[in-house]
């Protein structure tokens, strides 16, 4: 992939997180929910467990694919 | 998307249980797409979903030790839902939307742009004639039957096409270019001055000078003569062409009264109401809805519409008559007839004119106000003229024989 100058995530299942402004979270390629908290939310990921802590944390929206999360976001941890 | 979720509906449900939010897990896993989760609180939580995974609700809590259940109802199916018994409403609802997609077909209003010189009443009357008009059957029109008939009309039009957008007929039309006038560079003309002034400057490109700077001239004195000189003398005619550029000085006067009638409103108002249907007007009052003297009248229509998508032709009209009363009282026109004494000598002096001073005075005289403007400026005076008769004779005995 790297040779081939393609992103990792298109070929791999490795789960894509996008972070916008500090507010909002978007997890592309999770394999569900583990928590689910107003201080913290955990999902599944493909080898890891994607945790993210904050405050008023809210489930946007989410389907089988992603997920997005919104609130006052402190940290995103892969464990 | 938000559209979309109002047409197809949604739920909000409640998932109690020792783990709810195994419920959300459920439901991604389904491949149900769910927004508003709330976090959960007191092992409760609630979550919308679409209105077509509303019955799944219940069954999948169960399978994951919660309990469902359907709070709220929203979007269209919902409010169908709560008046499904109305019968006279679902009809009335029925009834409006087989009116407006009836009506559509035809032509309720029309909108004409891009005419700039051309009056919109000539071309409304054009398209009258072709059958574009109030109340008339829009698929039945031949864009190019239109265009063409439209054109022979009105023969300052190049280009039209009438769009329709629901009952809405949009028609755009672009007028013909005036062909500039072409410049004759040979027929002999003389530059003379359009006013009396005192000559600064003459630059003279073709022609012979006849005034210099610091020379006084009259209206219609020869600037700069339609003829050209040689080393030998007067060549023969020609056109002159150059500027001549002159200090000129106006008086302008303008009057108004010293009293002007202003009006009070006297606080009696009445309303009146009419109808319009199409073409048809039912007016709701007795009388004609001519103003009666000491009345200002203010028109305003009502008419159901969405801007592109229809137009229905009823047009509700409110006609309100305000009673007022004119008393005399000082007129402060002094300002508006400087104002309108400068543009007066603005528009005199032409474009390339300037002012150089100007000084305004007023006198009351008879109930009248008397402004008068005096003002210096400079502009350039030549106007072209042609030569006469006497003109070229004069020119021709200044050309020297030649000895054969």
């Amino acid at each position: 992939m790297t040779r081939l100058d393609l992103p990792e995530e298109s070929a791999s299942n490795a789960p894509r997180i996008v972070i916008s402004g500090g507010t909002r979270v978007l997890v592309e390629g999770h394999r569900g929910l583990l928590e689910y908290a107003g201080d913290r939310i955990a999902a599944a990921g493909p080898n890891c467990r994607i945790l993210i802590k904050g405050e008023g944390l809210g489930l946007v929206t989410m389907d089988r694919h992603a997920l997005v999360v919104s609130g006052r976001l402190w940290a995103v941890e892969l464990e | 998307m938000n559209w979309a979720r109002h047409i197809t509906g949604w739920v909000t449900a409640e998932i109690t249980g020792a783990e709810p939010e195994r419920m959300l897990r459920a439901l991604a896993e389904r491949g149900i797409t769910f927004w508003g989760a709330t976090p959960p609180r007191d092992y409760k939580l609630t979550v919308q979903v679409p209105q077509s995974a509303a019955r799944l609700i219940r069954p999948l809590a169960a399978a994951n030790g919660c309990e469902g259940i359907i709070l709220a109802r929203h979007g269209l199916p919902a409010a169908f839902h709560k008046v499904r018994h109305r019968y006279m409403l679902l009809a009335c609802i029925g009834l409006v939307a087989a009116l407006l997609y009836v009506g559509s077909a035809f032509v309720w209003d029309i909108e004409i742009s891009g005419n700039e010189t051309v009056p919109e009443g000539v071309i409304r009357q054009a398209l009258q004639v072709c059958g574009v008009d109030i109340g008339a059957y829009w698929p039945g029109f031949s864009q190019d039957q239109i265009r063409n008939s439209v054109l022979l009309r009105v023969p300052k039009l190049r280009w039209m096409t009438v769009t329709m957008r629901g009952s809405h007929a949009q028609v755009i039309v672009r007028e013909r270019w005036e062909h500039l006038p072409v410049v004759d560079r040979y027929t002999p003309i003389k530059i003379v001055a359009a006013r009396a002034g005192l000559v600064e400057n003459v630059q003279a490109l073709h022609g012979t000078a006849e005034t210099d700077e610091y020379m006084a001239v009259l209206p219609g004195q020869t600037l700069i003569g339609g003829y050209m000189t040689g080393r030998d003398g007067v060549i023969g005619p020609g056109r002159a062409i150059g500027t001549v550029t002159a200090r000129t000085w106006y008086e302008l006067t303008a009057k108004c009264p010293v009293e002007t009638a202003v009006k009070t409103p006297s606080g009696e108002k009445h309303t009146r109401w009419a109808l319009i249907l199409g073409k048809k007007r039912i007016n709701f009052y007795k009388g004609s809805s001519i103003c009666p003297a000491g009345c200002d009248k203010i028109i305003v229509e009502y008419t159901p519409r969405s801007e592109g998508l229809f137009t229905l032709p009823v047009t509700l009209e409110k006609t309100v008559y305000t009673a007022y009363e004119t008393k005399p009282e000082p007129s402060d026109g002094r300002e508006a007839l400087e104002y309108q004494l400068m543009e007066r000598l603005e528009a005199l002096m032409g474009q390339d004119g300037e002012v150089v001073s100007s000084v305004f005075s007023a006198s009351e005289n008879d109930g009248a106000l008397t402004v008068t403007l005096r003002a210096e400026c400079r502009e350039q005076i030549g106007r072209e003229e042609p030569l006469t008769e006497a003109d070229l004779a004069e020119i021709q005995a200044k050309i020297p024989k030649t000895e054969e």
